[in-house]
């Protein structure tokens, strides 16, 4: 962990890992478990947090839309769990509550998850066509480290523009985060994980993951 | 999941499989508005989701010590090659190569082999959630 004497800066050592696909919800949090020196691959969170089962079609007059698996979050939330993990999750806090919280997890050396507002990563010119469509689309990142009121460092593990410690305006970060609050009320969620309480039984996980394959 | 029924699991994507291909000779609005969705994100997220869900089974089958895991394994991975493929199909159309309608016979064939091969997957894993009662309760 880089701190400088005021820690007006922070930048966390989290690798970054990313996936074939638009996986950003397990690459995100093998990051964080990977920067605590727990390496859990993509596939092997997607398999046990019931990710990857479970297909779905809801056709419409205007749209066919196909689904897998229960949703990212509750997903990522059921895997902490069921492998002994303690983590924080804190969710809807307008920008001026959420920010020093973000940056109090920093400073003690925990990377933060967040389902940031893909349009206003403006460190990647590409995605800024989502903003000029409209509306948000949810992209997973983890943050790991700030500058002082300037800057964020964001791993992003999207598969085709994956970047390690992108440096992203403060400004932008807070404008996304504004657009996500109206929309949906228990948004902008940050996930910090703390520790491990207890050793998981893979066994009992791996027997639990396929009876709800199957 | 091996339901019989509805729009979930495995009946959901023989649904699929058969309505998909209805929409594409229909040149309907609906598939046309998915069209971009179904070409860079979702059948890319299916391939892989299939091919990591593979290697997931695999790890099992080791771990547990269920061999017969790796059948069940191998059908994803073939699987997730039809999705890749179907992905391919949805890409030339975005790009303007083919209309919805060239590849509606395509579409069909792959969806029904990416449906059989994931209905051979769980079909055998019921089998074995049968067979190894003990163990996956």
């Amino acid at each position: 962990m880089a701190i400088n004497k005021n820690k007006s800066e922070i930048k966390l050592d989290v690798p970054l890992v990313h996936s074939d696909a638009q996986l950003c919800h397990v690459d995100s949090l093998s990051m964080i478990l990977g920067y605590m020196g727990d390496r859990y691959e993509p596939w092997y969170i997607g398999g046990t947090s019931g990710r990857f089962f479970g297909f779905g079609y809801y056709p419409s007059k205007e749209y066919v839309q196909i689904r897998t698996g229960t949703f990212p979050l509750k997903a990522l939330l059921k895997f902490l769990r069921e492998h002994g993990y303690s983590f924080q999750l804190i969710q809807g806090k307008s920008w001026n509550d959420a920010f020093p919280i973000l940056r109090k997890f920093l400073m003690d050396g925990l990377p933060v998850l967040v389902i940031s507002h893909m349009g206003w990563l403006s460190y990647n010119k590409e995605y800024e066509i989502i903003r000029k469509i409209g509306g948000v689309v949810d992209h997973y990142v983890v943050i790991t480290g700030f500058k002082n009121d300037e800057a964020i460092y964001v791993n992003d593990p999207n598969p085709d523009f994956f970047r390690k410690d992108a440096k992203l305006a403060i400004e932008d970060f807070r404008m996304g985060w504004a657009e996500k609050i109206p929309e949906i009320y228990k948004s902008c969620p940050m996930l910090v994980v703390k520790g491990r309480k207890r050793k998981p039984d893979l066994k009992k996980i791996l027997a639990k993951s396929l009876q709800h394959a199957s | 999941m091996y339901t019989k029924r509805g729009a979930t699991g495995i009946a959901g994507l023989r649904k699929t499989s058969k309505e998909i291909p209805e929409l594409l000779r229909e040149d309907a609005l609906s598939i046309k508005n998915s069209l971009e969705e179904f070409a860079y994100f979702r059948f890319r997220v299916m391939a892989t989701e299939a091919k990591y869900a593979s290697k997931f089974l695999d790890y099992a089958a080791k771990e547990l010590k269920i061999p017969e895991l790796e059948i069940s394994a191998k059908k994803l991975l073939i699987a997730s090659d039809y999705f890749a493929e179907l992905r391919g199909l949805f890409v030339s159309c975005v790009q303007g190569q083919r209309k919805l309608i060239d590849i509606a016979d395509d579409t069909e064939k792959l969806l029904i082999k990416a449906y059989e091969a994931e209905k051979d997957c769980f079909l055998n894993l019921d089998h074995i959630k049968t067979c190894n009662r003990q163990l996956l309760i």
